[in-house]
């Protein structure tokens, strides 16, 4: 990669509740560029959420707590920074979308005043040059009549243009990283290629690069370059979009892409990854997928594997990679 | 909006009416009547009593009695009482000051006092702070008010020097004595009845406004603010604030009837003067006027209180138009 962005190495938050030490997420690390869209990928609980909160520092203390490793954004580690330095980061050099706009913004707030509020906080502008851009702001992620948006409340904007007026607000300071959580899983499917188009355009027009949490491989396979898949709280595989698409090395993530419909299949009944995600609290011995994995070894029982390389951009966290074939094996 | 509230003036009088029926019909089963606590009624013949049930017409039908009543009331008339003979409304007016001066004061300390402890104690879950706050709260609901009054009056009343009943000394009256000198009388008076007020007063507000904040704290619109950078305070104060104290609202509207109908246990207790203490004394004389005027002024109280607070959700929330 020529430009690090961010460098996020080896990484463990954990949540202690009473029932014990949940490990959220284990020795991820990641890395990614200027400009570059990565995916990270995988079933709810996998720790996709908690690793983009652990970057923003975001997390809940108590009971969350981030135990070990570092953020390097620019050079500097955001693990190490003050509470005051990560203050002038969020919304400003990493800003971050959610899942749900429906709650995601203030109910008794407008929404002028919601995006008026960064640019006022970050880049000391007046309330006059505030309101200016933050109208710009609607007009580019295409908000009919933002003059009268920006009076009125959330509850007043349907789903898709709530995302909108999410998007301008995470944009509204040009940040260098828009992590977006699951930007589009509540939103209905012809909004969502709306609201990913218009995401894409953003990204090259404002140079930025977009950390994007999805379970959507669809999404995935349009719009990033990179992606990362998780399990149980583990970085499984990353590799290039196409690379990975076309020869999956982790049998998980094989699964993931034989369980998403096809229209020139026909099929009576679609691929499903047997078994559950397993309680973190729990976790199994050797390879965290073993008791799921239909390759499954007696030494994944035993030892977990690590991330190895498979070639220059691609790695995989199993013993018994499935090779470029993308075939079983014995 | 105009429809809205023509709607609720109709329901707030159909619900008065319904009330005012309930009322009457308890009030003609209680046992014994006006009459039978006159005197000694046993000093009285047959006649005489008889007599006197004719004179204020106690001998019709009961339906006849509460049409009388209602034809009345509704000119604005609420009657006189049988025992003194003086107009209910002037008694009750009498007595109205006092309630008011120990409710509203109290009130005002009471929300000034909870507001804050319960943010405070939200947003610093599970400190030390909190656990005193929630411990505390907890024995304030679960301690009754006569027994707490009985306490203050014996370890604080007596040792202090405070005055133990009463709210005013015979002759200091306000134009009558300097200004300090007057203030400073009804302040000691009223420390007492007012800490019963606000102690037993703040635990469920506090309670209330604790959760509240802390359902609010763990919306997604606050994660969003602190995403955008924002400092903790201004988060709390400017994004999690005006959400919390949404229900609060409605809190106050319920209250808001006490404010006149007052504590009945603290005014008994510390002889305060108020309309709590002429309530209680009519019911067990079965002064029907003033019992039914209570009752009604105490409905339309709550009625009033829960409109006003739907009034109010209009101002504080964008999401409510009628």
């Amino acid at each position: 990669m020529p430009d690090v962005l961010i460098d996020v190495r080896n990484i463990r938050t954990t949540f202690h509740i009473k029932e014990g030490v949940v490990p959220a997420i284990e020795g991820v690390s990641l890395q990614i560029g200027r400009q570059e869209t990565v995916a990270i990928v995988g079933e709810s609980g996998c720790g996709k959420s908690v690793t983009a909160l652990t970057i923003m520092r975001l997390i809940q203390s108590p009971p969350g707590r981030i135990e070990q490793g570092a953020v390097i954004f620019e050079g500097e580690d955001l693990l190490k920074a003050s509470e005051k330095r990560m203050r002038q980061i969020r919304g400003n050099d990493i800003a971050m979308i959610f899942q749900e706009p429906m709650t995601s913004l203030n109910p008794l707030l407008t929404v002028g005043f919601q995006i008026e509020e960064s640019l006022i906080l970050h880049q000391s502008l007046s309330k006059q040059e505030a309101y200016h851009k933050a109208l710009g702001m609607l007009k580019r992620v295409d908000i009919p009549a933002p003059e009268q948006r920006m009076h009125e409340y959330p509850h007043q904007l349907s789903g898709g243009m709530r995302q909108r007026v999410m998007i301008a607000m995470a944009l509204s300071c040009s940040p260098k990283l828009l992590i977006a959580d699951e930007p589009t899983t509540a939103l209905d499917v012809t909004i969502q290629a709306q609201i990913m188009i218009l995401m894409n355009s953003l990204r090259e027009e404002m140079g930025m690069a977009i950390m994007l949490i999805t379970h959507d491989l669809g999404v995935v396979a349009n719009m990033a370059d990179r992606v990362i898949v998780m399990y149980a709280g583990q970085v499984v595989e990353e590799a290039p979009v196409n690379d990975l698409f076309a020869h999956p090395q982790h049998p998980y993530t094989q699964g993931l892409l034989l369980s998403v419909p096809r229209l020139d299949a026909r099929v009576s009944k679609l691929n499903t990854i047997s078994g559950t995600v397993p309680n973190l609290l729990y976790l199994p011995r050797g390879c965290r997928f073993n008791p799921r994995c239909s390759y499954a070894q007696e030494r994944c029982q035993i030892e977990s594997p690590g991330l190895t390389q498979v070639n220059d951009a691609h790695s995989v966290r199993c013993w018994f990679p499935l090779g470029m074939m993308g075939g079983k094996k014995q | 909006m105009a429809r809205y509230i023509l709607n609720r003036t109709i329901q707030a009088v159909l619900l008065l009416l319904g009330v005012s029926i309930i009322s009457f019909v308890i009030m003609l089963l209680a046992p014994g009547g006006p009459t039978d606590f006159l005197i000694d009624s046993s000093m009285l013949s047959g006649e005489d009593l008889a007599a006197i049930r004719t004179a204020y017409g106690l001998d019709r039908h009961e339906a006849v009695q509460y049409w009388k009543w209602v034809s009345r009331v509704v000119v604005g008339d609420f009657g006189t009482s049988f025992h003194t003979g003086r107009p209910v409304l002037e008694m009750i007016m009498e007595r109205l000051p006092a309630t008011l001066a120990l409710n509203l004061i109290g009130m005002v300390f009471i929300y000034l006092i909870a507001l804050p402890t319960g943010i405070i104690s939200a947003v610093k879950q599970y400190s030390v702070f909190d656990y005193t706050v929630t411990l505390i709260t907890f024995l304030g609901q679960a301690m009754p008010a006569f027994w707490l009054a009985l306490l203050l009056l014996y370890y604080v009343g007596l040792k202090v020097d405070l005055p133990l009943s009463g709210m005013a000394t015979y002759g200091v009256e306000f134009k009558e004595v300097a200004f300090s000198v007057w203030l400073l009388d009804r302040v000691r008076y009223m420390v007492l009845p007012l800490s019963v007020v606000v102690l037993t007063g703040l635990a469920a507000l506090t309670r209330f406004m604790r959760a509240s904040m802390l359902d609010v704290i763990h919306q997604d619109y606050i994660r969003t603010a602190r995403a955008k950078g924002l400092s903790e305070l201004r988060v709390i104060t400017r994004h999690a604030l005006r959400n919390a104290l949404l229900p609060i609202v409605t809190l106050f509207g319920l209250t808001f009837s006490v404010l006149l109908s007052g504590s009945v246990v603290i005014e008994r207790i510390f002889s305060w003067p108020g309309v709590g203490q002429l309530a209680v004394d009519s019911i067990l004389k079965r002064d029907y006027q003033v019992v039914m005027a209570f009752n009604m002024i105490g409905a339309f109280m709550v009625i009033a209180g829960s409109f006003l607070a739907d009034m109010l959700y209009v101002v504080v929330d964008p999401r409510i138009k009628y």
